[in-house]
């Protein structure tokens, strides 16, 4: 071995196992392209429809309930469950293009910026999407203390309380720690191939 | 009002028909070199024909946008290297774990010389897996050199001048060299 002919010659011909006819891959290409689509759609759709349905329940409970402190509990779900909608519609969808027929630095830089907006929504979580939610049912849970008149809180007080901070808790841990960590290593993993090509550029 | 939908209609037909006759076309014509590509970023199947589909996507997704500004070939192996790059991202772990995986090649069977043709695929499991350990800048422009383009369509590709090429072509030559030929003194 072997000058670069050779090499040439035993790289082209590699025997290839399982190739897929074109017409077959373009079923499989166009099948793939339909169901990212309709999987971003539905999700959306669904995400819209378990949001508005927040809204109607909280916002009857509240137009329904006399009590004011109840009440206001009420009507900050249903709020914040809107505002979690629009929140999604504005931002949510906002995706940076990256065009893979740009140069490699090109294309993984705009591959990094497009970490960096998922990253960024993914950190927000707490404000936008607990908080608001959260707030709520904190202060349902404190009127709900109050009806029952001053006296010390017996554990059950605190069963509800302790059952949604858990849930919100495992779902800031879940988009915060582990899907940001996720989307960190693998930027960081891009940005290191980016360095590895300046490098090699300016090298030579 | 009508004429102009159905013009409308008319040319979304026309459009997804140059799409498709494109994209069958470049499958076609490339199709086994984006396989070797795929190999040589994922190695094993499924993963090797998860990354060429994903390449396939990328392919069909950027038909309509080609605008002839460079040639079909180099725009055609930058979108496959980009997406490569990015799914290597992806699947970092599952790829380190299989880089130390040997790879096997089906063995042909008009070959009439059994000892020759052991040699020629053990040779190819040695290159195969030298290339898929080369940094990423390395690896495509070595690829792009062994899919037999030329200096000026793999500066168009990677970004770097034709002498750099020249240059880093030596060097990897020579690396693939002793890597192949030092492995085989030492399986003997």
């Amino acid at each position: 071995m072997n000058s670069g002919d050779e090499l040439r010659e035993l790289w082209c011909a590699q025997p290839l196992r399982e190739q897929t006819k074109a017409e077959d891959l373009l079923v499989l290409v166009q099948r793939r392209t339909h169901s990212f689509d309709r999987m971003i759609a539905v999700r959306n759709l669904a995400e819209c429809l378990a949001g508005g349905l927040v809204v109607l329940f909280f916002g009857w409970l509240g137009w329904r309930t006399q009590e004011t402190l109840m009440r206001t509990g009420y009507f900050v779900v249903a709020a914040g469950a809107a505002w979690i909608i629009y929140y999604l519609v504005r931002y949510g969808n906002a995706r940076v293009s990256a065009d893979p027929s740009q140069s490699l630095t090109d294309y993984t830089r705009a591959l990094v910026e497009r970490y960096d907006h998922q990253i960024r929504l993914l950190k927000m979580v707490k404000y936008w999407y607990l908080l608001p939610i959260y707030t709520g049912l904190l202060i349902t849970s404190v009127a709900l203390f109050l009806e029952h008149g001053w006296r010390i809180p017996a554990w059950r007080d605190f069963a509800m309380p302790a059952l949604y901070t858990a849930f919100f808790a495992a779902v800031w841990w879940l988009n915060e720690v582990y899907s940001v960590g996720r989307l960190r290593k693998q930027r960081a993993r891009l940005l290191s191939m980016i360095e590895d090509c300046k490098l090699t550029r300016s090298g030579e | 009002m009508m004429v102009g939908e159905a013009t409308l209609e008319t040319r979304e037909l026309i459009r997804d028909a140059s799409q498709r006759e494109a994209f069958l076309r470049l499958i076609g014509q490339y199709g086994p070199a984006l396989t070797r590509l795929a190999g040589a970023y994922a190695g094993q199947n499924p993963e090797r024909e998860d990354l060429f589909q994903e390449i396939a996507v990328a392919i069909w997704q950027a038909v309509p946008k080609f605008r002839g500004e460079s040639s079909e070939r180099t725009w055609l192996y930058r979108i496959a290297h980009n997406v490569a790059v990015s799914s290597m991202a992806k699947v970092h772990r599952r790829h380190q774990i299989e880089e130390g995986m040997p790879e096997r090649f089906d063995r042909v069977s008009s070959a009439s010389d059994a000892e020759q043709e052991a040699l020629r695929v053990e040779r190819l499991r040695l290159l195969s897996e030298s290339i898929r350990s080369l940094p990423v800048p390395d690896r495509e422009v070595i690829l792009l050199h062994l899919e037999g383009l030329s200096y000026a369509e793999i500066e168009e590709v990677s970004g770097l001048s034709q002498s750099a090429i020249a240059a880093r072509l030596t060097r990897i030559r020579e690396k693939l060299r002793q890597k192949i030929g030092g492995r085989e003194a030492g399986g003997r």
